[in-house]
């Protein structure tokens, strides 16, 4: 083969992994890969700021289990990729970013443009990279690759200089798939799984908390059969929601700080606790003294630094779940336990708590009402994405997705303003879906310049966004936190995001009275094209139940 | 309360050092002795007791560490490896 530049082996390396889209923003320092991008297998997508790019990257990667990709210049470009891959690290999102770096010989100048970014994302990336040589590229490419989409995936940044994307190298592309002292799959302990089952087959009251990990090890479909065999009860956390069968009937729901009442008081009652790909999150345990006080702990997580990083475990399993659970399904074959169905019944017979938790005054659109009528409508089958904030939370109260790559939201980061542009990361990677971006007023006008992105690319989404004027959340806890002393949340001038709507040329629904919700609803998700619901909410409703800072699952207010 | 910390490391790059520095500053140590050169690396690390046990899985998840071993002091002859050492994670 003829000597490759730079940019070609980066293109190359892409369309070798399988990489036919990314995401991004050009500049200076990018401008020959974005030369060879031109008639490459790689589809690039512009969009109007460089953190929506590596958003949609992201929502690209959640709902689809692929690499996402994107592009940006050096300096400011870099740096606007930082809050999306803390995000990523966060949620274990596998997504790569290239960036374009000042000419070598400038980089420690303080070059126009130069920011150590391989340094900046040190912390907040699986691994990152300065390349300084061209015939390091093809190797470095394909570490990044595998490192970001092996294991537990994450983020990482290849940073290239721009003589370094222009100069020629003899080597050719290359497939990484080990790397020294990296075991992505870790082989698990046998003696523990049989510890484990050992315990559950003890347990009277079993709960089992699954998160994220599950979708990602794509072991959704070994879980339901799991959770068929023993009629465990499931909680899922933000980041597992969809991975129990909407019709399992042990389906807790989500627990935690504003999690469901049958799910807090059955971690808060059980005795064996079985943690599936979750990292116990400080929003999920509550007080820690507090947690679970009763339950003895199972803890399966590919990640071995995750395993009693905060709660202690009594059987640690460092492995890959689908093939923990693989194992564990012959287990309960020739060792069959006692389904707990009788155990599962108790724990779903104490309610979801939703039922006193509206608020809203009569006469306004209670935006909770609202989302059970169109969860009522579009059924599981839809992508549901969220940006942050009490629509996030009463979302995730009520969606019922069937599989878990079907809900996609900032949890670990709580990113605001990453709902629209993951949305729209959903949406290229699904295009045979309905896509689904559900928003708050504040979130939303951080990246609302996508919808230039949603429009030109004539993306079929449906966006609605719950406009109460406030940053709702933090006025929730002002309120409840602070004597209603309310700091910085006032959204009072929000414009008519309708006509906003409209102006970028999306069709454009505005929802106010109570009577009108079923009509509308219809309306806006039938229509044709991409379409915005503009839907003005009571200022004053929250998000319950809610577990205060610092208190234990079991203690969740229910109502004001 | 303090823990004392005594790691051996292998690394792919020297520059994994940096990550190895910002990891225990992050989780509340403090560095109070290194020598490396090579590839290797020796480090003392002064951590709080309440996160002394996320130090070594924190460490291995480093993408150029490659091997790192957590010395604990046994008598005055020698030292264990981390793995044969009592499991700290372990409740009642």
């Amino acid at each position: 083969m003829a000597d490759r530049s730079g940019s070609q082996v980066v293109v190359d390396a892409l369309v070798q992994a399988g990489v036919d889209l990314a995401f991004g923003y050009p500049g200076g320092a990018v401008l020959p890969l974005y030369d060879v991008l031109l008639g490459s297998g790689v589809r690039h997508i512009l969009t109007r700021h460089e953190q929506s790019a590596i958003h949609a990257a992201d929502g690209y990667a959640r709902s689809s289990g692929r690499l996402g990709v994107c592009i940006a210049t050096s300096g400011p470009g870099a740096t606007n990729l930082v809050t999306g891959i803390c995000t990523a690290m966060m949620d274990s999102t596998p997504v790569l970013c290239i960036t374009g770096q000042v000419p070598s010989r400038l980089i420690g100048t303080d070059a126009f443009q130069e920011t150590d970014v391989s340094g900046v994302v040190t912390g907040i990336t699986k691994q990152s990279w300065l390349v300084r040589n061209v015939d390091e590229l093809p190797q470095v490419m394909a570490e990044a690759i595998f490192i970001a989409t092996s294991g537990r995936p994450g983020p990482v940044l290849v940073d290239i200089p721009k003589d370094v994307l222009v100069a020629s190298t003899g080597k050719t592309s290359v497939q990484t798939t080990s790397l020294p002292g990296y075991d992505p799959m870790p082989d698990f302990d046998g003696n523990e799984l049989d510890r484990a089952h050992r315990l559950l087959k003890a347990s009277k009251r079993p709960v089992c908390i699954v998160g994220g990990g599950c979708g990602m090890s794509g072991a959704t479909e070994r879980f339901r059969r799991w959770c068929a065999a023993t009629q465990v009860p499931v909680a899922t956390t933000l980041m597992g929601i969809g991975c129990a069968g909407p019709d399992y009937a042990g389906r807790l729901g989500m627990p935690g700080m504003h999690g469901l009442r049958r799910a807090n008081l059955a971690i808060s009652d059980c005795d064996l606790i079985i943690a599936m790909g979750i990292r116990f999150d400080d929003r999920v345990t509550g007080h820690l003294e507090r947690f679970a006080p009763d339950a003895r702990i199972i803890h399966i997580d590919i990640d071995a630094a995750e395993i009693s990083k905060i709660v202690p475990a009594n059987v640690a399993i460092n492995g890959d779940l689908d093939a923990v659970l693989l194992e564990w399904m012959l287990l309960l074959e020739s060792d069959p336990v006692e389904p707990f169905g009788r155990w599962q019944r108790e724990a779903m017979a104490v309610g979801d708590g939703l039922e006193t938790a509206s608020a809203a005054d009569s006469g306004t659109i209670d935006f909770t009402e609202l989302l059970d009528s169109l969860f009522d409508m579009i059924g599981s089958a839809p992508i549901v994405a969220t940006d942050v904030g009490q629509h996030q939370m009463w979302t995730a109260q009520r969606v019922r997705p069937d599989h878990p790559r079907k809900f996609v939201c900032s949890g670990g980061l709580g990113t605001m303003g990453f709902g629209l542009p993951s949305a729209i990361g959903a949406q290229f990677a699904n295009p045979n879906e309905k896509v689904l971006a559900v928003v708050g007023d504040g979130g939303f006008q951080m990246t609302l310049a996508e919808l230039a992105t949603v429009r030109r690319c004539n993306l079929p989404l449906r966006i609605l966004v719950m406009d109460n004027k406030y940053l709702g959340l933090v006025r929730q806890w002002q309120e409840m936190f602070f004597d209603q002393r309310y700091s910085a949340v006032d959204m009072s001038d929000n414009p008519d995001f309708a006509r906003l709507a409209g102006v970028y040329g999306l069709g454009a629904f505005t929802l106010s009275d109570p009577n009108e919700v079923n009509s509308t609803l219809q309306k806006w998700w039938h229509c044709d094209g991409p379409a915005l619901l503009h839907c003005i909410c009571p200022t004053q409703q929250n998000v319950f139940p809610m577990v205060p800072a610092g208190a234990g699952l079991g203690d969740m207010v229910e109502s004001k | 309360m303090m823990k004392i910390l005594t790691f051996a490391l292998v690394l792919r790059r020297m520059s994994a050092l940096t990550n190895v520095f910002m990891l225990c500053q992050r989780l509340g140590g403090t560095m109070t002795y290194i020598s490396a050169a090579d590839g290797r690396a020796n480090i003392v690390v002064s951590a709080p007791q309440r996160s002394a046990h996320r130090f070594a899985p924190q460490l291995r998840r480093i993408m150029d560490v490659l091997e790192l071993i957590e010395l604990h002091a046994a008598g005055v002859n020698g030292s264990v490896r981390a793995s044969d050492a009592e499991p700290v994670r372990c409740r009642a």
